[in-house]
């Protein structure tokens, strides 16, 4: 077995090397690929949205056309789950047996539910996983150089969750996994529309957020349509100066704003909700946050900014980031 | 530094192609291998054999010798003894025709045996009776024939004759038949 193991290790140098990022919200999957050669230069990057959550026979393909070209693959995701946490203690972590546990630095944990790594693992069985990471350690990773300061909280934005902690001094003080209501079922029937009206799947660069908000102002137009198709079986919609189509234009824009404007109060509300029991609780040293870093996935509006500099006075950072990519870097790391 | 929850694959460079190719050449490989093992111990054994074959080649060849030298000897034995048997005939032969020579008067003492010659000891009644009946017949065999008598008390003659064949002229004549038979 040993053996073996050298023998790949010595031909690991003559093949070039995939990294598959597989990141799933809800009811759609991205697969970011990546090839890096024997001294890790990046050859060529490619990804593709799907607009399914589980392993199709597409998706199957688009990721077996690539990883067949080199034995040396790797195949990682991100745990979307609600049922994973964070916590401050790194000793007697191992004593659950209904989840897994990870140290961070021998700093802090996070874990994971037993089912829910086999829910994902059972997932994409037909390619079977390699790197399976937590957004607690994702969040901390893309914020390495910042948690060793002061007192901070730390949000991962995503479409379908927010990713919270707080630390002090890279001490985990604090940490939630939150559902973002955008989860809700009209979520869900939009994109199934969008999935009726849609035949292929699109293939680009790095546009998958570009892309995200696109889809929305699509799902929004066709509902702002639709609600002028039944205005105009009442009155007569040419007769009528307010809907013409300059008029609908600026309503749809206007509607956009409105639509982001709900989701990051949505996000704001949570994470607002998150501070005040992070507050409130007797547990916690509860020292005041005056910094908020926000790892933005999916584009939030200045909205949210203004909201936390607004209502909670905290300095607002907000740094964009590519989760496929990011998965994709600490996948790397891992082989390091 | 260990983010993920799970370890990745262990990842080989041998795909189940490259596994099923290997397979089949390894067992080429290993056929030929055990052939050419096979090859060199018989060729070992072989050898081994041939080296044997050879010794044995030496020394039923020194034992043919042997053999050669002993059946020659035999043989030279066997001629001699064939000789000597035909020599002895020719003796008894030549002895009984010498005693049917002796007439019934003559009485032999002795006689001598020579290489190439007859020596006879004897009591004759008379020098006639041994001229004329034994004399004669012994001149006709022999070139030279020297008889001495001395008187005995009874009356009869004691008598010696000594009788030689010359083989040179023996010789000569054998050549001179020869000579004209050609």
């Amino acid at each position: 077995m040993g053996v073996k193991l050298n023998i790949a290790k010595y031909f690991e140098f003559l093949y070039n090397k995939v990294f598959v990022n597989i990141v799933s919200t809800r009811t759609t999957s991205t697969v970011y690929m990546e090839m890096i050669n024997s001294k890790g230069v990046v050859i060529s990057s490619v990804d593709k949205h799907f607009k399914t959550l589980e392993l199709d026979s597409k998706m199957k393909d688009f990721i077996e056309q690539y990883t067949q070209e080199t034995p040396f693959y790797y195949i990682s995701t991100i745990d979307s789950s609600p049922l994973q946490w964070a916590t401050s203690e790194v000793k007697n972590v191992n004593k659950d047996k209904n989840s897994l546990v990870r140290c961070y630095e021998n700093s802090w944990s996070y874990n994971i539910a037993n089912n829910s790594m086999e829910e994902i693992i059972e997932r994409y069985k037909d390619i079977g996983l390699d790197f399976l990471f937590s957004p607690f350690s994702l969040l901390a990773y893309f914020f390495k150089e910042k948690i060793d300061g002061d007192l901070a909280m730390y949000v991962l934005v995503t479409e379908d969750y927010l990713t919270l902690t707080i630390f002090e001094n890279s001490k985990l003080l604090y940490s939630k996994q939150i559902e973002t209501e955008s989860n809700n079922k009209d979520y869900e029937l939009h994109h199934l529309e969008l999935d009726l009206s849609t035949d292929e799947d699109e293939e680009d660069g790095f546009a998958d957020i570009e892309d995200i908000v696109d889809i929305d102002e699509e799902t929004e137009e066709s509902i702002d349509l639709d609600d002028f198709g039944d205005i105009e079986d009442l009155d007569a919609l040419e007769d009528i100066e307010e809907f013409s189509d300059d008029k609908v234009e600026e309503k749809v824009k206007s509607d956009e704003k409105i639509s982001d404007f709900d989701t990051d109060y949505r996000r704001f509300t949570l994470l607002q909700e998150s501070i005040n029991n992070y507050y409130q609780d007797s547990k916690y040293k509860s020292d005041f946050i005056e910094t908020i870093y926000i790892a933005d996935s999916v584009g939030v509006s200045g909205d949210l900014k203004k909201y936390f500099e607004e209502e909670l006075f905290l300095d607002v950072y907000v740094r964009q980031l590519d989760l496929a990519y990011e998965i994709c870097d600490m996948a790397k790391m891992e082989l390091k | 530094m260990r983010f993920s929850y799970i370890v990745p694959r262990k990842k080989t460079v041998l795909s189940s192609e490259v596994i099923l190719l290997l397979t089949f050449f390894s067992i080429t490989f290993l056929m030929l291998f055990f052939t050419y093992v096979f090859i060199l111990f018989k060729d070992y054994q072989f050898t081994s054999t041939k080296k044997e074959l050879a010794i044995k080649k030496e020394q039923l060849n020194k034992n043919i010798d042997s053999m050669k030298s002993k059946i020659l000897f035999i043989e030279k034995q066997q001629a001699l003894s064939e000789r000597i048997y035909t020599k002895n005939i020719v003796l008894k032969d030549s002895i009984k025709n010498m005693f049917d020579l002796v007439p019934d008067r003559i009485v032999l003492s002795q006689v001598h045996l020579l290489e190439n010659g007859l020596i006879f000891y004897g009591v004759t009644p008379t020098k006639d009776v041994y001229n004329f009946m034994l004399n004669a017949p012994l001149k006709s065999i022999f070139h030279r024939t020297y008889t001495s008598f001395y008187p005995t008390k009874g009356g009869w003659l004691n008598f010696v004759s000594k009788n030689y064949i010359d083989v040179d002229l023996i010789e000569s004549a054998n050549e001179e038949d020869v000579d004209d038979e050609s």
